[in-house]
């Protein structure tokens, strides 16, 4: 009697040991490296949900740290969210794995003019199918009573110290080689050698270096009067606050796409496929742009408020198309760069330190 | 049978030769091949482990190298770190660059040395390459925290360089660190020295660091990317040294051995993979070798071993298979057959015990064989003469046959032409009666003449009648007193010829009794003396004698003596044979049936005939026949006899 008793039991018990020490099935996560408050998580969510693939969210501030991060532990990351001018780079780098695209069908809601832009045009290695962006000045009004339209007000002595840059080679040599009537992808050394001057005149007017939520955030509270942010991050933090305007200075603007890009070491290469085409979708593309304030590449305007479509700062004006350029390879000329914008850098430095 | 015998030599089953290969293939061959394949696995083992050791030496050597060349580097940038006019706050910058210049030119290894402030901010380079923002870069937030750090190998751009930043803090008087120095080492230095690196023909080193990414490879393309097949890169980063055979991506069989730099030593603490790759086929060209060797000397061992087989063969079982087919031979009866063995061995000894008993099977088998010849010859003549005499049975019925249709013939032909001859000779003589003197003479003569041809005819057709009831009808033997028919005949068949030629017939001393057919031996009296009384000189009045004298085998000879004109000796046989006349039907009339009738009936009594005669003297006829109470046995004797003859 007693074996028949026991033996039930035992049964039980080993099905709850079995229970406890089994191993959850193994479920599939992706890691995706994006800029600092530029997803939505309850898409990452609904991503989740749907595929059944845990998306492990990790972010950058600026450019420099993506790239410093992804060189050095690029096996931590599955879809890297790339701004342009980072893509050759990061090709450079033999960091990128080759996309396959037939595994993203959503990239035919990609609107033309993102379309196979100069930096990968056969998309071997990136997709551009995320947001775009162009940087203007953020002004406070309180200080700067005059309408600004030009990037010259930053080197307008009345503004002296109180003028920022974003901490970006790129985005603050375009600031100075479009004050300079330049293009932002120029390799002609004498207009970089103007371009130089320029820089040596704009230090001398102490700019300082911020990333674009701190320059936001100074020419909030006043310690900047004008600085250089993206638009989309002046809508987000400063859409409702009246006395700091968005300026789209007439020289022209750089513009930046953000592009997805898939780490050359990553183990979910499949998944990783599945995100992006999922972020591609028209109704999560719209959901991005609708939260962050920035247009979106794909062709989803039915998807998103009239309001914010009808924004300039977060829409601009299709003109901005002409204005503005995307970035292009500029090859060994990228020394030059760099050594103008430590140059800028260097200056602001010394007066810290004098201080 | 031979084909038999054949069969049973080519036989595998059965065949000698592959006992025997089978037996040295087993007994010889197969422990001599193992003995070679453990000698060659033990030798390609030591072969590979001298390979193995060969590349160890060199991964390690390549290793220390290395090492050492960054080693350099790290104290290199550490002097300058330490220089007074990099730790000098007043130097201005242009001196420090001139230095840092210096330095560069000095120490080749350095591809650039940057100066660079606690924010990450660049205050002087050689050159001013884009590693983006100093402050997220591990080695530099290192070497603020006071070490020297050592990057791991990454790309500079814009001039796409490959390279290893080492970073040493420059230190204020308490102890932290105010600026860092950053000196680039140029990948291509490190290449250098592990692209000289050969290993025979196909052998190459290649470094990669604890990502598996290849940091030093001959093709440049494969640099930070990763080591490839993944089977190797698994083998490489699951063991800290070993040795792996794998198909690189072009199938092509690869050895590979590989060792972890002494992290230890490294400050920088990367677990870097130094490696030498060789083709598998020039890697174990020296094992292919030995292999090869081993094969031929396994050849020819076994050829060696073949070639005795074969001498075996000849020395040993050619003699046996001799006395085999010999045996064969005398099997079939072939005794002529012998061994030939020219060896003095066991064999030897066999075989002429062998050729010894053939002979004596030859001795005793020629005695048997010799009568066997004779019994088989008289068969043959008894088949021969059985034959004979079926044929010669066969022929004397066919002339039995024949005979005997003859006999009829002559008996149907002679009763019948008779009747008609009768008529003619009758009508003859009444025409010739009634014509008498009414016919001249040539006429009446005429019809003489065809009177008298009817009546020869008719005589000579009763002759032949007579001659063939003879031969035809059968004999009754019966016990016969000739001196009665001597009597009757003289009383009534010749009383007419007697009285007219005045002929005596004498029978000095009666005549036995004698054993024959009654009527038969009273025509052959009757012819005899008639014979007698016809054949006489003209004028000569005959005188017949009967006599008679005991005779061979229970026979009786009589013997009738005339005083006629005798026969010539010549003509003596002739006289018996049919129509044969020695004289013209003029001079002695007659048919010639007479004599021919007379053989006939004594022979088929069992007799003799024969005549004794001397020309103009008379003539003796005789003949036997059987004495009475004798004649059962003598009959069958004559008629042997008569056979045989």
């Amino acid at each position: 009697m007693k074996k028949i008793i026991c033996l039930p039991a035992i049964v039980f018990l080993i099905i709850c040991v079995n229970y406890c020490f089994a191993q959850p099935p193994a479920t599939k996560q992706i890691v995706f490296y994006t800029w600092k408050e530029y997803i939505d998580k309850s898409i990452l969510e609904d991503f989740e949900k749907q595929f059944d693939i845990k998306v492990i969210l990790k972010e950058y501030e600026t450019r420099d740290m993506m790239l410093s991060e992804v060189q050095s532990e690029s096996e931590q990351f599955d879809v890297i969210l790339a701004t342009d001018i980072t893509v050759p780079l990061l090709i450079k780098y033999r960091l990128l794995a080759e996309l396959d695209l037939t595994k993203i069908p959503n990239r035919k809601f990609i609107k033309k003019q993102f379309q196979n832009l100069p930096l990968d045009p056969d998309n071997k290695y990136s997709l551009a199918g995320y947001l775009w962006a162009f940087t203007g000045l953020a002004v406070n009004t309180d200080f700067v009573k005059e309408n600004i339209d030009s990037w010259s007000a930053l080197w307008d002595k009345k503004y002296k110290g109180k003028i920022a840059l974003m901490d970006d080679c790129h985005e603050a040599m375009a600031a100075v080689l479009k004050y300079s009537n330049f293009s932002i992808n120029t390799t002609d050394h004498n207009e970089l050698a103007i371009a130089e001057k320029n820089a040596v005149s704009l230090k001398e007017n102490e700019v300082q270096f911020n990333n674009t939520f701190e320059n936001i955030e100074k020419v909030m509270d006043g310690r900047l009067w004008i600085a250089q942010t993206y638009n989309g991050d002046f809508v987000y933090k400063a859409e409702n606050i009246t006395n700091i305007r968005f300026i789209l200075p007439r020289e022209g603007v750089s513009l930046t796409v953000d592009n997805f890009v898939i780490s050359v070491d990553s183990r979910n290469k499949n998944e990783a496929h599945q995100f992006i085409n999922f972020l591609m979708s028209p109704a999560n593309a719209a959901r991005s742009s609708t939260t962050f304030f920035y247009p979106t590449v794909i062709e989803a305007d039915y998807l998103i408020g009239k309001e914010l479509l009808k924004n300039p700062v977060a829409y601009p004006p299709v003109k901005i198309f002409r204005i503005g350029n995307f970035p292009e390879d500029i090859g060994s000329t990228e020394s030059e760069y760099v050594r103008i914008f430590n140059l800028l850098k260097q200056k602001q430095d010394n007066r810290v330190s004098n201080e | 049978m031979n084909k038999k015998h054949f069969y049973h030599l080519v036989d595998p089953r059965r065949s000698l030769y592959l006992k025997v290969s089978i037996f040295f293939l087993a007994g010889v061959i197969v422990p001599l091949s193992l003995v070679f394949f453990i000698h060659y696995i033990n030798i390609s083992k030591q072969t590979h482990l001298l390979i193995k050791q060969d590349m160890a030496n060199l991964t390690g050597e390549l290793g220390r190298i290395v090492e050492d060349k960054i080693l350099d580097a790290t104290k290199q940038i550490t002097l300058l770190a330490t220089s007074q006019t990099m730790q000098s706050d007043t130097a201005p910058a242009e001196e420090k660059l001139t230095l840092m210049r210096k330095f560069c030119d000095l120490f080749r290894v350095f591809n650039n040395i940057t100066l660079i402030d606690v924010d990450g901010i660049v205050q002087t380079a050689v050159k001013y390459d884009f590693v983006g923002d100093w402050k997220y870069k591990k080695w530099f937030k290192s070497a603020l925290d006071g070490n020297i750090a050592v990057s791991p190998v990454h790309i500079i751009m814009p001039s796409e360089k490959f390279v290893i930043t080492v970073t040493s803090p420059i230190t204020a008087l308490d102890d932290k660190a105010k600026a860092v120095v950053a000196g680039q080492i140029s990948m291509e230095k490190i290449w250098e020295i592990t692209d000289r690196v050969k290993f025979g023909k196909s052998g190459f080193a290649f470094i990669t660091d604890d990502n598996a990414k290849i940091l030093c490879f001959p093709d440049k393309d494969k640099i930070l990317r990763k080591l490839t097949p993944l089977k190797l890169q698994n083998k490489l980063y699951s063991d800290k040294s070993g040795f792996i055979e794998f198909s690189d991506e072009h199938n092509i069989s690869k050895v590979c051995f590989y060792s972890t730099l002494n992290s230890e030593k490294q400050p920088y603490g990367q677990n870097w993979r130094i490696g030498i790759i060789q083709d598998k086929h020039e890697s174990y060209a020296i094992v292919d070798k030995i292999t090869i060797h081993t094969i031929i000397m396994a050849t020819g061992c076994i050829f060696l071993m073949a070639v005795l087989v074969v001498i075996f063969g000849r020395t040993v079982i050619k003699p046996i298979m001799a006395i085999m087919h010999t045996m064969t031979e005398i099997a079939n009866g072939n005794l002529e057959t012998m061994v030939q063995v020219d060896s003095r061995d066991e064999l030897g000894q066999l075989a002429e015990s062998f050729n010894k008993m053939v002979g004596n099977l030859r001795i005793s088998t020629t005695s048997i064989e010799n009568l066997n010849y004779e019994i088989t010859e008289r068969k043959r003549a008894e088949e021969n003469m059985k034959e004979l005499n079926s044929e010669l049975e066969q022929a004397v019925k066919k002339l039995e046959e024949t005979n005997q249709e003859l006999k009829n013939f002559v008996y149907i032909a002679s009763h019948d032409l008779r009747e008609p001859l009768r008529k003619i000779s009758a009508f003859g003589s009444m025409v010739q009666k009634s014509l008498s003197g009414k016919i001249d003479g040539d006429d009446a003569e005429n019809l003489n003449f065809m009177i008298d041809g009817a009546n020869r005819m008719t005589k000579m057709i009763e002759g032949l009648l007579l001659y063939s009831r003879v031969s035809s009808k059968a004999h009754f033997a019966e016990v016969v007193d000739l001196n009665d028919i001597v009597k009757e005949i003289g009383q009534l068949e010749l009383s007419v010829l007697l009285e007219e030629k005045h002929t005596t017939i004498d029978v000095p001393v009666p005549l036995p009794e004698v054993d024959a057919d009654p009527v038969q031996i009273r025509q052959l009296l009757q012819n005899l003396i008639a014979n007698g009384m016809k054949y006489q000189a003209k004028d000569n009045v005959p005188h017949i004698t009967l006599t008679s004298q005991p005779a061979a085998n229970g026979m009786v000879r009589i013997n009738i003596t005339d005083n006629g004109i005798g026969i010539k000796p010549e003509f003596q046989q002739a006289i018996f044979v049919m129509f044969k006349r020695l004289h013209s039907k003029n001079e002695y009339e007659g048919t010639g049936i007479g004599l021919a009738v007379c053989k006939k009936i004594v022979e088929k009594n069992g007799g003799q005939i024969g005549v004794e005669s001397e020309f103009g003297k008379g003539s003796t006829f005789w003949f036997t026949v059987p004495l009475a109470g004798k004649s059962a046995g003598i009959g069958e004797e004559a008629a042997i006899a008569v056979r045989s003859v």
